[in-house]
């Protein structure tokens, strides 16, 4: 992943294919119109085909026909991934085929049209937009409205204290732990998964509190990405709450287009796999995404099968258990997207239960060394447990009008804390948002 | 429109005054903890020393401020600044003088590392509540650790040092434990030779070579410009080193030239102990170039001995 001035140009590509594209699209009937859809469609997945799995491909190809005393037939491609490349894509494909839909009017101001591609707080990791939902905002004037303008920076400052205090912070013992995990105990593996549980959320869902709260202070309005996703009482629930723009996506432009819930069950089923396999190689070009994905699609499909079976139990009825399971199944789900490889990945997950157990029996040496002192571990946790209350306190109140209606000592000595404490305990050296590198 | 700026602008004031008031809080308390002594002590104007012990740990741990005191009835401060070449010694000197009378002799401690070219800031945590000093921010910002947020934005430079924070907050509210062991910056260490001794030996078998910086000997002639005139004796020694280290350093004979040089064309003592008897023995070290209790005492006595006719 990586900015590269002359790859604006990529940008520039897929912009112009897609701006006229539409207009034919619109323009268009019949066999013409799915034509220009098509070509639309390929010229953008041909643009993440060649810059994201292009190397894949071959790499495996080559192992593949290795097999067959071929050397390397298939070269290799000294490119780098363009920053956000799988989010303007997306968002660019979500415009022709709405045209193409008919939900969506051609954009014939191109540079509005360029803009709804390029509008920068979300260009780079998302929310992912939909024309209905953007473009027609580019056409709104907005004047200057104190209450619009301080909302947003609320909710920037909100997402940078999640990124610098929690997000940058809990990556030092997971980066730690997944660099050498043959070095630790099943104990330090469970905390650095759950750390990563956290660690994602925060990190992406700061993202997209910066770039909502930036398009707000300008006077656009993004959609929601992230709802609490950890409180999710199931793996369907779950989806429904991260990365809503994402898995909107999918539902949309591909589960709904396999047929979705439409057809037989076992292709009900099957159409549901295969989102949630695309929904991995979407994330990269890795088999650690791939098994990520797949073990998702694993976890809905197996879901739906044993759902009578789970209401009979009653089991289903206990919403922390439900909440708890959901979580665990998430969490082992993680390792495979957060370790470097399939050997991490495996390792990880074969271990993180099997020492339990002997482990309690020791008592001793239960906590480990991972990367971090004592007072900044027991600060991980609180991090956890502030960012979990703040969470619970949304879900009863309107934190936003609460807040509001409190005096303007009440909100600025927030406010100041708020500061104080990104400045004291956040992590700054240089670390990127992780999906940037999607 | 306008409110907005204003309410900002005020945030952004109140924020300042706020946080400069606490960090000045957390400065203060940590200005009176133990492992700060000497700069607050030089910047008390606490030390006015006769004799002045400068160099790096070998300094710190090998020039016994004891031994001075009672051979030469006359007030010694050893500040040896372990890990550091001599740009920050030389600081640390002006510092001193900003803030103290001029010392009549100084001992500059020297070795192999004084003129290395090393830019990095190690132990920084101890400059942090004195970088509103100007001389000490001039020499913090001539190494790599710190930024520009850590001088400008207020608290920043506490960010992720907690237990400074809670020093520091504390050391306000109660006095701190004073440190037994204070003997004017002079810290021995007892302990025996450590077991990474061979083990440094054994990797480094190709031997090493140090770099002479000639940016830090242009800071180097700028001390002893400084010393001449204000009429400071300088006396430069070199302490005793294990004899078997001393074979790792494939340039050490040009570096020893470079010594041999400066204290002919300055017209300064030059005190060499790397051949003396005590290098021989691993008993007296600790580590291969730092003594132990044992080797310290041995030595002091020798330079002591040899002191007497430099020093009046």
């Amino acid at each position: 992943m990586a900015f590269i001035p002359i790859y604006i140009l990529i940008l520039g590509f897929t912009i112009i294919i897609d701006y006229f594209a539409g207009l034919y699209i619109e323009k268009s009937v019949g066999k013409r119109k799915k034509t220009f859809l098509v070509f639309s469609l390929i010229a953008n997945i041909g643009v993440l085909a060649i810059f994201k799995y292009y190397n894949f491909i071959s790499e495996n190809l080559n192992f593949l026909l290795h097999g067959f005393g071929m050397d390397k037939p298939i070269p290799y491609l000294n490119i780098l991934l363009p920053i956000g490349l799988s989010f303007h894509t997306f968002q660019a494909m979500s415009y022709t085929i709405e045209v193409y839909r008919g939900n969506q009017k051609a954009e014939r101001h191109f540079g509005i049209y360029s803009l709804y591609v390029m509008f920068y707080p979300q260009l780079v990791a998302g929310p992912i937009e939909r024309p209905q939902n953007l473009l027609h905002q580019f056409r709104e004037k907005f004047d200057f409205d104190y209450n619009r303008v301080t909302d947003g920076l609320r909710l920037m400052a909100w997402g940078i204290f999640k990124k610098v205090v929690i997000a940058d912070r809990l990556a030092i013992p997971v980066g730690f732990v997944y660099a050498q995990p043959q070095s630790y105990n099943s104990f330090s593996l469970i905390i650095a998964t759950v750390f990563f549980a956290f660690q994602i959320f925060c990190d992406f869902s700061a993202y997209s509190d910066i770039a909502i709260g930036a398009a707000r202070v300008m006077g656009f309005k993004l959609m929601k990405n992230f709802d609490k996703p950890y409180h999710s009482q199931s793996v369907s629930e779950f989806w429904k709450r991260w990365h809503i723009s994402l898995s909107s996506w999918f539902r949309d432009y591909l589960y709904i287009s396999l047929g979705g819930n439409r057809v037989t069950i076992p292709r009900w089923l099957l159409n549901l796999f295969i989102v949630f396999l695309v929904s991995g190689l979407w994330h990269g070009a890795n088999w650690t995404f791939i098994i990520w994905g797949a073990l998702h699609g694993f976890y809905l499909v197996f879901g739906i099968v044993t759902k009578k079976l789970r209401e009979k139990t009653g089991l289903d009825k206990i919403p922390l258990l439900s909440s708890l399971v959901t979580f665990t199944l998430v969490c082992f789900a993680w390792i495979f997207f957060r370790a470097d490889n399939i050997k991490v990945a495996w390792y990880i997950a074969t271990h993180i239960i099997t020492g339990l157990p002997y482990l309690i029996l020791q008592h001793h040496h239960i906590i480990e060394y991972i990367g971090i002192s004592k007072d900044e571990l027991i600060l991980c946790f609180a991090t956890i447990l502030l960012l979990e209350c703040v969470h619970i306190l949304q879900s009863r109140v309107n934190i936003v009008a609460y807040f509001k209606a409190k005096s303007i000592y009440f909100r600025w000595a927030v406010y100041l804390s708020l500061l104080v404490a990104i400045i004291f305990f956040g992590v700054f050296e240089n670390r990127q948002f992780i999906y940037f590198q999607f | 429109m306008k409110i907005f700026v204003l309410k900002v602008i005020a945030f952004v004031i109140i924020f300042f005054v706020l946080a400069t008031l606490l960090q000045n809080i957390i400065d203060r308390g940590l200005r009176k903890a133990p492992e700060n002594k000497e700069i607050n002590d030089i910047i008390s104007s606490d030390i006015n020393a006769g004799i002045l012990i400068q160099g790096s740990s070998r300094a710190k741990r090998h020039i016994s401020t004891l031994v001075l005191d009672s051979v030469f009835k006359m007030n010694s401060y050893n500040l040896g600044l372990p890990a550091y070449n001599f740009i920050m010694q030389y600081y640390q000197f002006l510092l001193y003088l900003k803030y103290n009378t001029p010392p009549k002799y100084i001992i500059q401690n020297i070795d192999p590392r004084t003129f290395r070219k090393d830019r990095y800031l190690v132990n920084y945590e101890q400059f942090l509540p004195f970088l509103d000093d100007r001389l000490i921010k001039k020499a913090v910002v001539s190494y790599h650790g710190l930024d520009w947020k850590d001088f400008y934005i207020p608290l920043y430079k506490y960010h992720s040092v907690y237990h400074l924070v809670y020093e520091g907050i504390k050391n306000n509210i109660s006095k701190p434990q004073p440190d037994n062991n204070d003997h004017k910056g002079y810290e021995p260490i007892d302990s025996l030779c450590d077991p990474s001794f061979g083990s440094y030996l054994l990797n480094n078998p190709q031997g090493y070579r140090m770099e002479v910086d000639s940016l830090t000997l242009n800071y180097f002639k700028s001390f002893i410009d400084t010393c001449k005139a204000k009429k400071i004796t300088v006396i430069l020694v070199y302490t005793p080193e294990y004899y078997r280290a001393q074979k790792m350093l494939l340039n050490r004979d040009s570096i020893i030239s470079l010594f041999k040089n400066y204290s002919s064309l300055y017209n300064l003592t030059l005190l060499d102990y790397s051949q003396d008897s005590i290098c021989h023995d691993s008993v007296n070290f600790y580590n291969y170039q730092h003594l132990n209790k044992i080797g310290v005492k041995k030595f002091n006595s020798k330079l002591a001995r040899d002191l007497k006719d430099l020093i009046k």
